[in-house]
């Protein structure tokens, strides 16, 4: 695995301003948020953007830990209501599993804090067909979005 | 309690509210305030559910099944969650299931990790509950085996009808 490339926080939240530029206002106040936040409570200078299209086998970032993510936002945009649940997981356990369930469907999960990826090499992605279950969905039927990373503190 | 829907300016004091007792992390503050800013223009009202890591009686979500604070269908717009700082570092799953009980496979599931760990979810245009909501504080994720109570998490959602 390669270590993560963290990038100045400025350069990846303009990333992130670019990825939500169709995304629900609300979503951008949020994320907006959580860009104060990180910056003025956290000091944090260094992020990870990591984007994700195409679920339908997982996706590992493939990158060293430990890190820490801070946000995961996702949009339904195929044309299909089959449901697909969006997972981030840690040696095959589900730390955060999201519906995206009707054509066009927008949601986000905030960790201000930081979610601890402890077994970073065990790390993945993934879009099942239900939320307990581990068949993929397929393409047509996932989200897609991005998670936010960040350095462990 | 049941669907007892309220104008929203009641709702979000409410949940401004109970945002600064918990001592809430101002993205928290900002991710709602964002959300509340989207449904005030929907014009829809709102129910305010406050829920406590509780392994006994309501609004206790540790209780035995789950805390099912509505028993009917509803909309889950956002879900707030915090631990109070009391655990050990057992990690929590906190559950919305789309059920009486919390038996069944859960709609959203995240980790609550450590001591004043937060997390935030939230679905303008909400999450359909068709069957009913339960709210579920689970040593594993979608499980149904209650967390002890410092490992779980307070906070509160916002649903619509």
């Amino acid at each position: 695995m390669a270590a993560v490339t963290y990038q100045e926080s400025q350069l990846v939240w303009s990333k992130v301003k670019n990825a939500l530029a169709n995304a629900n206002p609300a979503t951008k106040a949020a994320f907006k948020g959580l860009q104060d936040f990180l910056a003025n409570q956290f000091g944090v200078k260094t992020l990870k953007l990591y984007q994700f299209g195409d679920l339908s086998t997982g996706v590992d970032p493939d990158f060293d830990g430990p890190y820490q993510v801070y946000g995961v936002w996702g949009i339904k945009q195929h044309a299909s209501d089959t449901d697909a649940w969006l997972k981030l997981r840690d040696n095959s356990t589900d730390i955060l599993s999201l519906p995206f369930l009707v054509v066009d469907e927008e949601s986000f999960a905030i960790f201000p804090k930081g979610l601890d990826i402890a077994n970073a090499a065990g790390f993945k992605l993934e879009s099942h067909t239900d939320s307990t279950g581990s068949t993929d969905s397929t393409a047509t039927h996932g989200p897609v979005g991005f998670v936010l990373f960040g350095e462990t503190k | 309690m049941a669907l007892t829907l309220q104008d929203q300016v009641n709702v979000w004091l409410k949940a401004e509210a109970r945002l600064s007792d918990l001592g809430a992390s101002k993205v928290a503050q900002d991710a709602f305030r964002a959300l509340r800013e989207r449904l005030v223009s929907a014009g829809i009202q709102l129910q305010y559910i406050a829920f406590s890591d509780a392994t006994a009686g309501d609004p206790g979500i540790c209780q035995n099944t789950g805390y099912s604070p509505v028993g009917v269908p509803c909309t889950v717009y956002g879900l707030y969650a915090r631990n109070r700082g009391t655990g050990d570092g057992t990690d929590s799953f906190i559950s919305l299931h789309n059920a009486a009980d919390n038996a069944s496979a859960p709609l959203v599931t995240a980790v609550i990790q450590d001591d004043n760990d937060e997390f935030i979810a939230i679905k303008y245009n909400g999450w359909t509950f068709g069957t009913d909501l339960t709210i579920s504080g689970a040593n594993s994720a979608g499980g149904a085996t209650e967390s002890a109570a410092a490992n779980a998490a307070v906070g509160f959602v916002i649903i619509g009808a």
